[in-house]
């Protein structure tokens, strides 16, 4: 009996790391192989494996499978499949960390299907309900007439969707109150991100609503990322009050976000957004300049750079704006500038010249400048830069 | 470390550019056949120049600006200048081999920080102006206050370029780990940074879709899930980074990423 005992013992001590092992979050081979699937965008092979290990009980990163599982359906076009597998992991898993990536996932859907509703519910929740109630979700604010959704939970030819607590007869679509649910559930309480990723496609249909909404996220939101974010859905849309939200978010925004605005300005305004740029320039701060000088070189403007440079006490930007105009084209705009430059600011201009690859420029300076260093630096340059004309030159030179 | 004072002090790589005084030229000259670490030193310099040639035209630095890497060229022509002059051209006293393998890798890797810039610096034009010079008048040309459909396009095109680039730290970053080596905090800092950047790839995705740019908005759902992975993937789990890595391989993500910024793709 002892021996027997002892043999048991030995039996559990031995068997215990193997039973360890097998739940550790890594170990579940099925999982691994499921994403090497998705790796390889094999989405029907990764729904089977994933569907299975959803299922396995000794499968102990569910949570994740089942995230992976929509994921899959999604990129597979089974769209309602992959509502119902959110579902069932927010109702297996309702604290778990893929909730966050899989509710992401659900308003790209609703924007897949066209259901404003469903966004604007995301972009501009209600209050938080008083005591739990079994309730329909409140209705969203309302919204511009709602486009008419398309069918949705259309399965894949020969594929069903996963089987529901109660399949819909004949393969159906499920019916409106149930794909409601599925969107929005019970207690929905989106984030400031996901709020943006609503705000994002609303803007294109409701730009009149959406627009405070990211002008009040750039402004008040105590996270800069998030308000930076705000800016650019506004940025991009192309649309006009959007644009002057933006200009208003440079002058009036947190540090970071006027930097953020001021970048947008730079890469999606129009034509007269220069000049707003150059106002922005006299009320900012010297970050905030910074920035303004890099939109300006973005949009090629390469006078209001130049005006920078002449006038600027503040070497770091006034250098910067050099670099600019060379980047912009400006090469003959600094080639004047030099004539009459301060010798601190012949440095600086070189190298704009250098970074515009601008040979004749430096040819022309490199024949009157009188100070042999500085010569020497834009032989240097000259020789980097190796165009032909630049060899012509250095030849003649060397020949002297 | 070199063994030889006319290596250290520059004088092959002046003699090697044809930088050196004609008298000084002919002692390096002579000196060159009498010593074989310098003799080595000089073949490197032209293997590696050989290496170089084949790099792509580089056209500026990420930024735009080679300031900061002139001030330090010119500071160090300025300063080794005199030490060359008074180089003395003694015997070494002993052969130290300069790794050829070395020096190659680091042409190698100079050729890839050359690549790199040039594919942004050019996304970043290729963005805004097209195949055009970039000329003040050609980059808004969008009617209104905000910029027009291909203004937007573009911006766009050059906003996923530059995203790109930062995230170049992180898959370049997760693609050259040793899984082996380090364990899960060896990659701490890329996944902290996935984290990051996760939001702002699934905005910027969802953007580009919306305006028709399939194949940037392909590329950003591929760097979208890769850094879904790294954000998610938990300390203990040593099954992850070799996971993260095949998919980056699997995906091409490096080269599609490079590609992306080298030609500013549009649909």
């Amino acid at each position: 009996m002892k021996q027997l005992l002892i043999g048991m013992a030995l039996a559990a001590i031995m068997a215990a790391p193997s039973a360890v092992r097998a739940g550790e979050p890594g170990d579940s081979q099925r999982l691994e192989r499921a994403k090497d699937l998705i790796a390889d965008e094999q989405w029907e092979r990764a729904i089977e494996q994933l569907k299975a290990a959803a299922a396995d009980p000794k499968e102990r990163s569910k949570d994740e499978a089942l995230f992976w599982l929509a994921h899959s359906q999604h990129q597979a076009r089974d769209l309602a499949a992959a509502l119902q597998t959110i579902a069932e992991l927010e109702r297996r898993h309702a604290s778990s960390r893929w909730v966050k990536p899989a509710n992401s996932l659900r308003v790209e859907i609703a924007q897949k299907l066209q259901r404003t509703d469903v966004l604007w519910m995301t972009a501009a929740p209600p209050a938080p309900p008083g005591p739990p109630s079994a309730m329909p979700p409140a209705r969203a604010p309302q919204p511009a007439a709602p486009r008419s959704a398309p069918p949705v939970a259309v399965p894949a030819p020969g594929k069903p969707p996963l089987p529901p607590a109660k399949p819909a007869a004949g393969g159906l679509p499920a019916p409106p109150p149930r794909l409601s649910t599925l969107l929005i559930p019970e207690g929905w309480s989106p984030d400031t991100n996901l709020r943006i990723q609503a705000l994002g496609s609303l803007i294109q249909t409701d730009a009149t609503r959406v627009i405070p909404m990211l002008r009040e996220i750039a402004l008040e939101s105590g996270n800069p990322r998030e308000a930076s974010r705000a800016v650019f859905v506004l940025a991009q849309s192309g649309n006009p009050e959007a644009h002057s939200t933006v200009v208003d978010v440079a002058r009036r925004g947190a540090e970071v976000v006027r930097i953020a605005a001021v970048r947008e300005l730079g890469r999606f305004g129009g034509p007269a957004v220069s000049d707003e740029l150059v106002k922005l320039y006299g009320v900012s701060s010297e970050r905030v300049k910074y920035q303004v000088v890099n939109a300006l070189g973005d949009r090629a403007a390469t006078s209001a750079l130049l005006r920078i440079a002449q006038t600027e006490s503040n070497r770091r930007l006034q250098e910067r704006a050099i670099v600019r105009i060379g980047q912009a084209g400006g090469s003959e705009q600094l080639r004047r500038f030099y004539t009459k430059a301060r010798p601190e600011l012949k440095h600086p201009i070189i190298n704009g010249l250098f970074n515009a690859r601008a040979v004749e420029e430096l040819i022309y300076i490199a024949g009157r400048e009188r100070d042999a260093r500085i010569r020497s630096e834009v032989l240097t340059r000259l020789r980097l830069l190796n165009t032909v004309k630049a060899r012509e030159y250095l030849e003649k030179q060397s020949k002297k | 470390m070199s063994a030889c004072s006319v290596q250290e002090t520059g004088t092959i790589e002046l003699y090697f550019y044809g930088e050196l005084e004609p008298a000084v030229h002919e002692d390096v000259r002579e000196h060159l056949a009498r010593c074989r670490e310098c003799a080595q030193a000089l073949d490197e310099l032209r293997v590696i120049r050989s290496v170089l040639a084949t790099r792509p035209d580089v056209a500026e630095p990420a930024s735009g600006d080679w300031g900061a890497f002139m001030q330090r060229l010119d500071a160090a022509v300025h300063r080794d200048a005199p030490a060359a002059q008074v180089a003395t051209f003694e015997r070494p006293a002993r052969a130290a081999h300069r790794p050829l393998v070395g020096l190659l890798a680091m042409a190698a890797l100079l050729a890839i920080v050359a690549m790199s810039v040039f594919m942004v610096s050019r996304a970043g034009r290729t963005a805004l102006t097209g195949d055009e010079p970039l000329a003040p008048a050609s980059v808004a040309t969008g009617g209104g206050v905000g910029g027009g459909d291909q203004t937007i396009q573009a911006a766009l095109t050059s906003v996923g370029a530059q995203h790109f680039e930062r995230s170049k730290l992180v898959v370049l970053g997760l693609a050259a780990k040793e899984p082996a080596a380090g364990g899960a905090s060896d990659w701490a800092y890329e996944r902290e940074l996935a984290t990051s950047l996760l939001n702002d790839t699934r905005l910027y995705r969802q953007a580009a879709e919306r305006r028709g740019l399939t194949s940037l908005a392909g590329v950003m759902r591929d760097l979208e899930i890769v850094l879904l992975q790294a954000s998610m993937a938990e300390a203990a789990d040593t099954a992850a980074l070799p996971q993260i890595q095949r998919l980056i391989q699997k995906r091409g993500l490096v080269e599609k990423m490079d590609v992306a910024g080298t030609t500013g793709i549009l649909p």
